[in-house]
């Protein structure tokens, strides 16, 4: 349990998760939805609400139907791009960190992506997926490869991939860090040009599980079990390089905690001091 | 009166058998889709996220992303709750059909215009705003008259209500179902048009 310092009595707040949900993908929203009720089951807050951009309720509509006069909107995304500085704030009529709509004062919090945080998650689920007396031996015999989506069209989306990348580079627990990319160089298909290590880590840096994560970013790095059907085992050879590859980051174990503390540093940078433990 | 407080004494003034959309709610709290007979053989789902998890899929197992779409499925049921669960049930799977019906009884909550929700774009829904009206009609008749069981109070053609209902579902604003109907009739048509 962790003691943090925060704005406002949270019990008298509630708490907007906004991810961006499918509707074609049932999957996609489930990290937002689980995240949602770990935390609605801590009861810190008067509420906590689930909301999409591509799913009900919609951001508009969430935003107009929640009675609290404090909500903390969370952007479930791990990005600060092109949703979290447009969309949600044109959607939810949002003007600044603070917005004052009627009887209500929305505080809007940083994405989940860009809490350094993440990196421990990621480190966690490789701890999780090895032998523990495995762990220090390997690792550090280890490359560890962060795979993102990239785009063109939005510089900023490769930022916290680079961000935890150096966060984990500078631990020194593995001997070599990479970042790939679906979309953009260096692609993930061509990742056994530049990964000398045995021991490969692969983590799909995507904030929930679909294609890309259990399809695309496998194949390309040459896994030929299909990782929908059916759980597989770890390593997985390829090409005589021992893969592991984890969940997706969005979904690891501890995102509550992430989420949380975005809040919590939102209060923080307006200098608030009551405090909380969860 | 905060709203559920409001939805306390709603309840105490209607007993059981209630219907809000396919659902039935039964004394006690339970909860199920009105198709049913509440007894043993239904499965119990034992937490809101259960309940919201569960009915993302049709009975063909198939994702089911329009939370009013006719069709919800049958087999199961959720409860003992008291006024309070009950309510975040029923918000659970047709998300603020309460907080809606409340609003709009109390006019602290209104319909919000097709043109409203189309200015706000700034990505790809953005085009819709060439055609918003043609585009609201026909998604209108393709969409929410064929699969949707909220009654529309934001496009101008009164819409029945398709089910018998305690608390009506209303329809306060273009869900993202309905923004992305209308992209793709907005596509088909200017591809159409440029054949």
């Amino acid at each position: 349990m962790s003691s943090f310092p925060h704005a406002i009595d949270w019990s008298k707040a509630s708490l907007v998760l906004a991810g961006h949900g499918s509707l074609y993908n049932s999957e996609a929203a489930l990290p937002v939805y689980i995240n949602a009720e770990k935390i609605r089951n801590k009861k810190l807050f008067e509420n906590v609400y689930e909301t999409f951009w591509k799913e009900e309720p919609s951001f508009h509509q969430t935003l107009l139907s929640i009675p609290s006069s404090f909500i903390y909107v969370v952007p479930f995304f791990l990005s600060h791009g092109f949703f979290t500085a447009k969309v949600i704030p044109a959607e939810m009529g949002i003007e600044g960190p603070m917005t004052r709509m009627g009887k209500k004062m929305v505080h809007y919090c940083r994405a989940v992506g860009e809490n350094p945080r993440v990196s421990e998650l990621i480190i966690e689920a490789i701890n999780r997926a090895i032998d523990f007396k495995m762990a220090s031996s390997i690792l550090s015999e280890s490359a560890l490869l962060l795979v993102s989506h990239g785009t063109k069209k939005n510089v900023h989306s490769k930022e916290t991939t680079y961000l935890h990348w150096n966060i984990l580079q500078k631990k020194g627990i593995f001997k070599e860090c990479h970042v790939f990319f679906l979309e953009e160089e260096p692609r993930i298909s061509s990742w056994k040009e530049y990964v000398r290590s045995k021991y490969i880590f692969a983590v799909p840096f995507f904030i929930s599980e679909g294609d890309h994560s259990y399809v695309d970013v496998p194949k390309l790095m040459g896994i030929k079990k299909s990782l929908r059907t059916s759980p597989i085992s770890y390593p997985q050879d390829v090409e005589g390089r021992y893969v592991w590859y984890t969940k997706a980051v969005g979904t690891m174990e501890g995102m509550e905690q992430v989420i949380l503390e975005q809040v919590v540093a939102f209060d923080e940078s307006f200098g608030k001091v009551a405090k909380v433990a969860f | 009166m905060n709203l559920l407080e409001k939805w306390q004494k709603w309840l105490s003034e209607n007993p059981p058998p209630l219907y809000i959309g396919e659902l039935q709610i039964a004394e006690g709290y339970w909860i199920y889709n009105r198709k049913d007979q509440l007894n043993d053989s239904l499965l119990c789902l034992t937490s809101l996220l259960d309940l919201k998890l569960y009915l993302r899929q049709d009975e063909r197992g198939h994702y089911r992303p329009l939370k009013a779409e006719m069709g919800i499925l049958r087999g199961w049921k959720y409860g003992p709750v008291d006024f309070k669960g009950l309510f975040y049930a029923i918000e659970a799977i047709y998300p603020f059909a309460l907080t809606h019906w409340f609003g709009l009884k109390a006019r602290i909550i209104g319909p919000v215009s097709f043109q409203k929700t189309i200015g706000r774009q700034i990505g790809m829904y953005k085009v819709i705003e060439k055609e918003a009206d043609f585009l609201a009609d026909r998604t209108v008749e393709a969409l929410c008259r064929v699969k949707c069981l909220r009654q529309n109070l934001w496009h101008g053609s009164y819409s029945e209500p398709k089910e018998e209902a305690s608390i009506p579902l209303v329809c306060l604003e273009a869900c993202p179902l309905f923004l992305e109907h209308s992209r793709k009739l907005f596509f088909k048509k200017t591809t159409t048009l440029s054949k």
